[in-house]
């Protein structure tokens, strides 16, 4: 009897395999990137991070056990390595100024009429300190150490280049089917986590793919949170001359 | 007259400038108000009385990118008898890396909390009239800037103090280099300002400073102290220098303070000071407490006492504490 599905068959046989093969391909395409292309693709999505100046606009409330404080910090973030921090809200605040210029970090109020240098362990809120508001660098001031997963999501352990970072060790947890940040520890070089800043509501803010961040200091104060929610990332370009101690208080932006 | 004169003068300038440059959509403002109540207890052995005043408090501030005009004035008295005085009329600019400022105002620069060495118009920080007409420009690089100025002596038509200084920024410390004249003094004065970031929370800052009046002999004065931030903040310094304004009195003092300042949005925020006399055992105590939960209208109160034997600087002063309550609005 003439088999006539047997050639049928194999065909479809091949076909159908290579249909699976380039379909798992396409699924798995995330994790077949590595965990550097990882983090590179979602700082990417965020735009930040290496493209250039941005005036952010940043709603914050800081939570006390029941009691809440609402405040809107403006961030000047200039190449990675500046950043002024300014208040909108509350008007108390609003002559009030802090700069990070690399590992140094002044403050300006217009009772003192001078910079002054403060240690960067200054927090601005509760659990925000002025390195969780003005921006970690992921990419450029972290080592990945190692990347493990499970079905649904990465964790990559990462360590700081310079023992001069604020958090020497950072975990993420990435979402694997989307590729977006869920948590972040930051941890001292011992690995003693020091702050959990859970990642939530992702939107579009000026075409830059954001989360609403809520920060808890797990080692000092549990009580207390901060939530962090970005309302208008403008890419502007920005002086140098602007992030100098001696200009903070001597002109607006 | 000559005063009114260039207060007018200055103020025309200042206006035409802002009106000319700055576009009223550029603008950004604030307004703070304060209204106060101070009382001071005299010693008992003194035959003055006690003082009781009252004072009301506005600053103004406007601009925009490259400029700003700042305003700060205030009335003082009691019962019928009031004094109205400008503190601050300034107007800074900034035009790339040229950065300028005219007017009055206090010209403070320096890393103490309190005593600043290098700092001439700025000897003794109870003096609450530290403002003065001058101009001072700076040119500001990435790594170092160079600032030169000079201002009228408030005591005096023809003094003055002028100063020239470069600041370098390093990784996590900088360095100024600060020389100055007084002709008050006909002094010749040089000195160093240095802060250090341990970047664990601890800050290390430092200043020296080497004064040459001609009618006396050399001397020094210099600070060296730290903060420690955490939840609290806590600021100790050693200062040994002159600490009135004529340099007559020179003393070792140790300063001491402790603060919730770190935590932006406490309820209450307050702060306790100690200035110790290590050479006549003079001491001045601070205690401040604002209420912050309210950002509309925030009262606060200070109390500062004086002790000490009577020869001490300290008690030098006629009362033995005096009590602050100030309510201030921001806008």
């Amino acid at each position: 009897m003439f088999d006539q599905n047997k050639p049928f068959n194999y065909k479809w046989s091949v076909l159908l395999l290579f249909l699976t093969i380039i379909a798992e391909l396409f699924i798995s395409q995330s994790s077949a990137m590595n965990s550097k292309e990882i983090l590179e693709d979602i700082f990417d999505r965020q735009g930040i991070i290496s493209k250039g100046s941005f005036v952010m606009e940043i709603k914050v409330l800081s939570y006390n056990g029941t009691e809440s404080n609402p405040a809107v910090v403006r961030v000047y973030f200039y190449d990675n390595s500046k950043q002024l921090v300014t208040f909108v809200e509350p008007a108390r605040l609003k002559d009030s100024y802090y700069l990070v210029n690399g590992f140094n970090t002044w403050m300006y109020q217009q009772g003192l009429r001078r910079p002054i240098r403060i240690s960067a362990q200054q927090k601005l809120f509760g659990d925000a300190g002025i390195a969780e508001t003005a921006g970690i660098n992921y990419i450029d001031d972290y080592n990945i150490l190692k990347t493990d997963e499970s079905d649904v999501q990465y964790i990559i352990d990462l360590k700081a280049k310079d023992t001069r970072t604020a958090y020497q060790m950072v975990t993420i947890w990435v979402e694997k089917k989307n590729l977006l940040i869920r948590q972040i520890d930051l941890k001292a070089l011992n690995g003693q986590i020091l702050k959990t800043l859970n990642y939530q509501k992702y939107n579009l803010v000026d075409g830059h793919e954001v989360a609403t961040i809520e920060i808890i200091n797990v080692f000092q104060e549990k009580d207390k949170k901060t939530v962090m929610e970005f309302t208008s990332i403008i890419s502007r370009k920005l002086p140098v001359e602007a992030f100098d101690p001696l200009m903070m208080g001597k002109f607006r932006f | 007259m000559i005063k009114k004169t260039f207060l007018l003068l200055f103020l025309w300038l200042t206006f035409s400038l802002l009106a000319k440059e700055i576009h009223a959509e550029d603008m950004k403002s604030t307004l703070e108000m304060s209204m106060g109540y101070d009382y001071g207890h005299v010693s008992d052995n003194l035959p003055l009385e006690d003082l009781k005043n009252y004072n009301f408090l506005m600053a103004y501030t406007t601009g925009n990118e490259s400029n700003q005009f700042f305003f700060r004035g205030e009335v003082n008295g009691n019962s019928g008898n009031y004094d109205t005085k400008l503190d601050e009329l300034s107007i800074s600019r900034k035009n790339n890396q040229f950065l300028y400022s005219i007017g009055k105002q206090k010209w403070v620069w320096g890393k103490g909390f309190s005593y600043i060495p290098t700092c001439p118009l700025y000897t003794d920080p109870t003096d609450k009239d530290n403002y003065y007409w001058g101009l001072e420009g700076s040119l500001i690089n990435p790594k170092n800037s160079y600032t030169i100025g000079a201002a009228k002596d408030k005591d005096s038509d023809k003094d003055y103090t002028s100063w020239f200084r470069s600041g370098y920024s390093f990784e996590t410390s900088d360095l100024t280099l600060v020389t100055s004249y007084q002709s008050l003094f006909e002094s010749w004065n040089y000195g160093v300002d240095y802060s250090y970031d341990l970047l664990n929370g601890f800050e290390f800052h430092s200043g020296i400073n080497v004064l040459n009046p001609r009618d006396s002999g050399s001397m020094m004065r210099y600070l060296v102290g730290g903060e420690y931030i955490s939840k609290y903040n806590l600021i100790f310094e050693v200062y040994h220098g002159p600490v009135d304004r004529e340099q007559q009195k020179t003393d070792d003092l140790f300063i001491l303070v402790f603060n919730n300042s770190a935590q932006l949005f406490e309820r209450w925020q307050w702060e306790f000071q100690a200035t110790i006399s290590l050479t006549d055992d003079g001491q001045m105590r601070k205690c401040t407490i604002k209420y912050l939960k309210n950002s509309i209208l925030i009262p606060e109160l200070e109390i500062i006492m004086y002790s000490g034997p009577k020869s001490s600087y300290f008690k030098s002063n006629p009362y033995d504490y005096t009590i602050t309550f100030k309510l201030t609005s921001k806008f």
